[in-house]
């Protein structure tokens, strides 16, 4: 149940081509506490948080593994579809929520291949590239999680980034 | 240092991923928050925001539909938004400068790259609060003042006109809704 409402008219300065709105403080009345907190009581504050994610933890490797089927899926569609920029879109949308989780779950070198599909698919490149190198992408992105690779310098992880950024690259060049 | 009373605060969260919903709800929930909605996409929380009047709002960027931009500029300036002045926080993995000059000028009030750690959405929840901006209305922008600094000497073409002082009158217009 939301809570009743009250009109409160901001104050507001005219300028010469803008208009300076002043908000009510309704909300700094609300949320801020008249007493203050010590440095100890941050850290211990803050601490609350950093355990709560840590609760969280043990369920990041099975939610990355899910949003790996999710990708390759969405990949599927894509790749049998019309490869138009709606198509492309929606195959982005996926890519880059991808990329935050490998980001927010510790996958780095996932999360740079997808950094890198996801510049593809925003490009005029979505539907002139190749579809057998968009699929390299989501099947080593697929290969990195499945493995656990979450080590940046892992050997083999790596030279899949270098060699599907190369394999971009000349990709950028002969569209040029 | 400020203490934030989350408890007493009511939190909308809006992304399109399940997983990454519950990483912000959990945080929230870790810091004492009791009222935590969410939206999967931006048309949902333009009614998830109407219907429970969150006080601060976290939205991812790309979503279905209405992306995250779309919607806090519906928030901002839709003539029946229920409030025009609610702090939106802008979650996402998306750091160029570009792109925080995007949100800044559709009126997003603070930026959150992931990961996401506690620390830094505290921070974020604290300077909307503690330090809440002034709001600029143009007439291409409405949202939180995008200068954080003031250069007096900036004589650009950016430069906002008639605040040396001169300003034309004092008022108020249209009357705003908060939360009580």
């Amino acid at each position: 149940m939301a809570a009743p409402m009250t009109r409160i008219a901001p104050h507001e300065d005219v300028h010469e081509d803008h208009v300076v709105v002043h908000p009510p403080t309704t909300l700094r009345d609300k949320g801020l506490s008249r007493t203050s907190m010590t440095p100890l009581e941050l850290a211990e504050f803050l601490e609350r948080g950093d355990k709560a994610l840590e609760a969280l933890a043990p369920s990041f490797g099975d939610w990355i593994l899910d949003e790996t089927w999710r990708l390759a899926e969405s990949y599927e569609v894509f790749e049998f579809g019309p490869r138009d920029e709606a198509a492309a879109k929606a195959l982005f949308i996926v890519v880059h929520d991808f990329r935050g989780l490998a980001k927010q779950f510790g996958y780095p070198l996932a999360a740079k291949i997808s950094e890198s599909l996801g510049e593809v698919l925003q490009s005029p490149l979505a539907g002139t590239v190749p579809a057998v190198i968009l699929r390299h992408h989501v099947e080593a992105i697929c290969a990195i999680v499945r493995s656990g690779v979450r080590d940046e310098t892992n050997t083999t992880a790596r030279a899949m980034v270098d060699s599907l950024a190369a394999v971009m690259a000349e990709q950028r060049r002969a569209a040029q | 240092m400020y203490r934030v009373e989350y408890q007493r605060l009511r939190f909308l969260v809006v992304d399109d991923n399940t997983y990454m919903r519950r990483i912000v709800k959990t945080l929230l929930h870790g810091f004492g928050a009791r009222e935590v909605f969410e939206a999967e996409d931006g048309a949902s929380a333009l009614d998830a925001f109407a219907s429970h009047y969150p006080d601060i709002v976290f939205t991812d960027w790309e979503m279905p539909l209405i992306n995250g931009i779309d919607m806090t500029k519906l928030m901002r300036c839709s003539d029946n938004s229920v409030n025009p002045f609610v702090p939106i926080i802008m979650v996402t993995v998306h750091s160029e400068r570009h792109r925080v000059i995007e949100a800044r000028d559709a009126g997003v009030t603070e930026f959150l790259v992931k990961p996401l750690s506690a620390q830094a959405l505290h921070q974020r929840v604290l300077n909307v609060i503690a330090d809440p901006r002034s709001f600029i209305r143009t007439q291409t922008f409405f949202g939180p003042d995008r200068r954080r600094t003031k250069a007096v000497e900036y004589n650009g073409p950016e430069r906002r006109k008639g605040e040396g002082g001169e300003m034309i009158a004092p008022r108020k217009l249209t009357a705003g809704i908060v939360n009580s």
